[in-house]
């Protein structure tokens, strides 16, 4: 066996370029497929450090079809838990901006109401003092922003003990200020917990016993896990059956409102679930591009030694020793290209990492490095990649037969089996290659489209921050509604600031969706229309560049006791009163609670894009109320300069500080990068389009000329005999011309057929790429055949430069 | 005369990995319709070098080949595939079937290299050539499914088909078995009869006293041309 490979190495060296061609196609293909499927598997697969991973399912609001379109009813989370069967546990939770204040100090952090079972449920214990019990929970349902009544404990993280409290043993028992009001710190968690996304703040949450049914009210995001003998559409089926009731009983609020519950692994990957399977798609097709052109590589080196081969097995050497010395050799040069594809894949890891972290769900639970799950999947990669390219020509070996190679009486193909092989392969590059170029081509301008998305105003220039207003000095909107007046007119006076304005949300930074009822219109659907809903400064369009364009902005005569006020966007007011004027109109945001105001139209603003700039979300409209008539507690400030922003951060800050030292800033970004972000996972994913298309672009004329110029190689003794028999040369090109057309419709048509499944699978969902399909499919059927036109026509004209004496005596 | 070949002064070397092999030198050759020439020698002593430049498969070095009474330096690529087509039949030792076609598509072949022929003349060329060789039943087979002989009478056909003035035959015997070489002798030697220009090279020592005419190489260089005729079967 030794002496085996010691005999393989010394031939690969002996072919020096075939060698170093054949490691480098593996190690770009592996290297890219262990990249690929090191990324889907942290996606996917990956097991993360928490008991029975597989079994923990989030339960999501349905409205209006959509999935994860808001949380679920507080009341209706109450409804299922008393009733369910499916699950060991049941658990809800809030997400949350919390501050910590030590009345020096204070710092804002992601955190999150929760039930105490959830520690357990997500792997976590107190690294200091204990996590929470059920007397820690009172018996009322919190107020999230607009009237908290939190409890008085509080949970820390790791990190924040580290970074906060400086790691002081003596932090249990401390007392801490948790959103202005008075906690005790009880326990800090084990290094990494952030359940349930990135958090490090934890209250507990109070189950509500009064929550109202029917009125919508206050969500809650629910986690579960599963009984382990439970699957999960039986136990989504159990709590469609609470849904149901729940319409029934409360058809006002619960209309067209269910449940869909999704394994944690799938709502980890959230929408991208699409992109996952487009990248596994993708990466298989151009892993596949790369086994047939090193499986041709090496079927043309072991046709090169068919002769010796026949030789051998008649002076009695035994095939299998013979086939072994095949595979030896292609798996030597698996492992050596597979080597380099692994460095490549961890150097790929590396400088995406950042990238990655922007991403949002999960994130700070995925690892990206090369560890033992990583280097298991290269092993199997290459394990599998030495299987496939070293079947073809191990099975040619075993078969051919030694008489047919030393005495061959005929000329053309050198034989029939060796022809179809042939067919197959080329067709298959072609197929494969033109889906994915398809597919990339197609991403690439989609994605594009998106980058270059009109959102319907100016993000240069845009500084923005949040900042919540304690309830003790700010109870209401009109005191609210003077601390924005003040910060901004603060902000204003200060060099480099242009403008300032501030809402409670602004375009790329979530805010919420809220049923709106229409005066005398009739609920065609039963279920009220949703829309993005803002309060805003008066200068808030005027901020953004966004025209007003039928009525008129808000104005200081919109005040606390005056006509309560409303702006609807263009798509708003198109929807509802297609062919006549909203203005005058009268809306309401919840929904036959008499309570509720009418809020008259007076403005109707150029439509803008509130979320991401893909698929229905673009579309969505939105409406938006003065500050001065609705103030909550959480805000955002913004501010623009022709600086670059970041440089204005300590500006904003110091203000801020100035006007009320009690409310400190924080989440600040520029808008630009807000915006840049969510869409960064569709940055990521279209540049690595343009990876997959240029390679397979270069694999796919490399491999088509490689078997095309083998295959013609083959025929010079039967072009010396046709040239014999009188063949000029364009009855030779005619030939190969029209016996590769075949080939070459056959690749084409599957191609393009499976190019457009995927591009039809991904569109709307994604992005809107269609349109591009019909032009991008003529630019990559045309640029194929032109490649597989020339692959077949240049070896041709070398071998008919030859004397067709010369082509006769060919070997 | 009636010549068909004049060869004056031929040379033909081979530049091979920097080595010139000179294959043949000063062959001073003429050849008339309706001989029967053999041309015998030792291995690699120029014979298929002397037949591929006969049959325009390649160009001498020095010298004049005039064929038909054209001189044939003056022709360009596609005249000389032309003239092979039309002129030239050539049989190989090792028959050079395409083995994709089958008996009737090999046999079609050269012809349909020609523009000028409608389908129902083809096919009766065809089968008159195939009816010649004895092959006429095997029209559907492909070379794989014959014996050597079989094939060899097929790769004759073809040479025929095209009605070519002159035969070119390299060693046609050389990979069969005597009886069926012995067949092929007298399917050239009927053709002979017949007013066939035949060329051949064999080793057979008795092949080659069957012709009307043996042609000696050795080391590139006619060494003997004796007029056997009158001794002929
Ligand atoms: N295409 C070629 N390239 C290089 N050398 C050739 C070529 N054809 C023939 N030769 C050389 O010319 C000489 C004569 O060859 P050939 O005519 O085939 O001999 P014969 O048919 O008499 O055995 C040999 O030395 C052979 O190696
Ligand atoms: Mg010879």
């Amino acid at each position: 066996m030794f002496r085996d490979i010691k005999y393989a190495w010394r031939l690969l060296l002996k072919t020096p370029s075939f060698t170093g061609i054949t490691v480098v196609v593996l190690a770009i293909g592996l290297g890219l497929s262990i990249y690929m499927f090191s990324i889907i598997n942290m996606l996917a697969y990956k097991q993360l450090d928490i008991p029975h991973y597989e079994r923990l399912v989030m339960v999501d609001a349905v409205v209006d079809g959509m999935e994860n379109q808001g949380n679920v009813y507080a009341h209706d989370y109450d409804y299922m838990k008393q009733r369910q069967q499916s699950f060991a546990e049941f658990s809800a939770y809030i997400s949350i901006s919390l501050s910590l204040s030590n009345g020096k100090e204070a710092q804002r952090y992601e955190g999150a109401f929760i039930e105490p079972k959830a520690f357990s449920l997500f792997g976590g214990h107190a690294h200091l003092g204990r996590t929470f019990i059920d007397s820690d929970v009172k018996k009322a349902f919190i107020d999230t922003e607009r009237n908290p009544d939190h409890s008085d404990v509080v949970i820390i993280s790791y990190q924040v003990w580290q970074d906060y409290y400086n790691k002081n043993k003596d932090v249990i028992g401390k007392t801490v200020q948790v959103n202005g009001k008075v906690h005790t710190v009880i326990g800090v968690m084990n290094e990494g917990f952030a359940y349930p996304r990135n958090q490090s703040v934890w209250v507990p949450i109070k189950v509500a016993a009064n929550q109202k049914a029917g009125q919508g009210g206050w969500q809650v995001s629910i986690v579960a896990q599963l009984k382990p003998n439970i699957s999960l559409p039986a136990a989504q089926q159990e709590l469609m059956t609470y849904s149901k009731e729940l319409t029934a009983k409360y058809p006002e609020s619960n209309t067209n409102v269910s449940v869909h519950s999704r394994t944690l692994v799938q709502m980890m990957m959230d929408n991208s679930m699409m992109i996952v399977y487009l990248l596994t798609g993708a990466t298989i097709f151009i892993m596949a591009l790369v086994i047939t052109n090193v499986g041709n590589l090496m079927l043309a080196r072991a046709m090169e030694r068919s002769k010796e081969v026949a030789i051998r097995s008649a002076l009695g050497a035994p095939r299998s020793r013979i086939i072994r010395q095949m595979l030896l050799e292609t798996i030597i040069i698996c492992l050596i290209g597979g080597f380099f594809g692994v460095i490549l894949a961890g150097w790929g890891l590396d400088i995406t990492r950042p990238l990655f972290q922007t991403f949002g769900i999960g994130a700070s639970w995925w690892t990206f490095n090369l560890g033992a799950e990583e280097l298991a999947i290269a092993a199997w990669i290459i394990f599998f990649t030495s299987l496939l390219t070293g079947l073809l020509p191990a099975i040619k070996a075993s078969n051919s037969d030694i008489n047919r190679t030393l005495r061959d009486g005929t000329r053309g193909a050198k034989s029939k089996s060796s022809a179809k092989l042939t067919k197959v392969l080329v067709s298959s590059e072609i197929f494969l290659s033109c889906a994915l170029l398809i597919l990339a081509g197609v991403m690439i301008f989609g994605v594009n489209d998106a980058l270059n998305a009109d959102y319907g105003f100016k993000s240069k220039g845009i500084l923005s921050a949040r900042f919540a207003l304690n309830t003790d000095d700010y109870k209401n909107t009109v005191t609210r509604n003077l601390y924005h007046q003040r910060l901004i007119q603060a902000l204003m006076k200060e060099p480099g600031i242009e403008n300032a304005t501030s809402a409670s949300a602004l375009p790329g930074r979530s805010s919420g969706r809220q049923s709106i009822q229409i005066e005398d219109m009739a609920n065609q659907d039963k279920q009220y229309p949703r829309s993005y809903f803002m309060t805003i400064s008066k200068n808030y369009f005027e901020f953004l560049g966004v025209p007003i364009l039928e009525g008129r902005a808000f104005n200081d005569n919109d005040a606390i006791d005056s006509l309560p006020v409303v702006i609807i966007s263009a798509n708003f007011a198109k929807k509802f009163w297609p062919n006549s004027s909203a203005i005058g109109k009268r809306i309401k945001t919840e929904p036959n609670n008499p309570e509720s105001e009418w809020l008259t139209i007076v403005g109707i603003s150029k439509h803008l894009i509130h979320s991401q700039p893909f698929g229905d979300e673009q579309f969505r409209p939105a409406i938006y109320v003065p500050n001065s008539q609705l103030a909550y507690q959480y805000q955002y400030i913004a501010i623009k300069t022709s600086l670059d922003p970041y440089q204005l951060q300590k500006t904003l800050i110091d203000t801020a500080a100035k006007v009320d030292s009690n409310i400190p800033l924080y989440n600040m970004f520029s808008l630009s990068d807000r915006l840049e972000h969510r869409v960064g996972a569709m940055v990521f994913v279209g540049k690595i389009f343009i990876i997959f298309g240029a390679l397979s672009l270069i694999l796919a004329a490399a491999g088509i000329y490689g078997i095309m110029s083998r295959s013609v190689t083959q025929r010079t003794q039967e072009f010396g005999v046709r040239r014999a028999l009188g063949a000029i040369d364009k009855d030779i090109y005619q030939l190969l011309l029209k016996q590769g057309l075949t080939m070459l419709f056959a690749g084409i048509s599957v191609g393009a057929i499976l190019g457009y499944l995927a591009v039809n699978m991904l569109s709307g969902v994604l992005l809107t790429l269609s349109g591009y399909y019909p032009a991008v499919t003529i630019a990559v059927l045309s640029t194929i055949s032109v490649t597989f036109i020339a692959a077949t026509l240049i070896p041709a004209f070398k071998v008919l430069k030859l004397e067709p004496n010369s082509a006769l005596r060919y070997e | 005369m009636n010549s068909i070949i004049e060869l004056n002064s031929i040379d033909k070397s081979f530049l091979t990995d920097e080595v010139e092999t000179l294959a043949l030198s000063s062959i001073v050759l003429t050849i008339n319709k309706g001989e029967f020439v053999s041309i015998t020698g030792p291995s690699g002593c120029g014979k298929s070098t002397l037949l591929s430049l006969l049959g325009l498969l390649d160009t001498a070095s020095q010298g004049q080949f005039v064929l038909n009474g054209q001189d044939t330096s003056e022709l360009s690529k596609n005249e000389r595939a032309k003239i092979r087509n039309k002129e030239i039949g050539f049989i190989f030792q090792s028959f050079n079937l395409i083995s994709d076609l089958d008996v009737y598509e090999n046999v079609e072949l050269p012809l349909t290299y020609r523009k000028d022929l409608s389908e129902a003349e083809i096919k009766t060329r065809v089968n008159d050539a195939l009816a010649k060789v004895d092959m006429g039943h095997r029209n559907k087979h492909f070379p794989s499914q014959l014996s050597g002989g079989q094939q060899q009478r097929v790769a004759i056909a073809r040479a025929l088909a095209g009605s070519p003035s002159i035969l070119l035959a390299d060693e046609p015997t050389g990979n069969l078995d005597s009886k069926n070489a012995q067949m092929v002798m007298d399917l050239l030697h009927a053709l002979h009869k017949e007013g066939a220009t035949i060329c051949m090279v064999t080793h057979d020592q008795h092949c080659a006293d069957s012709a009307s005419r043996r042609i000696s190489l050795f080391d590139g260089r006619v060494v003997e041309d004796t007029n056997l005729s009158n001794q002929a079967a």
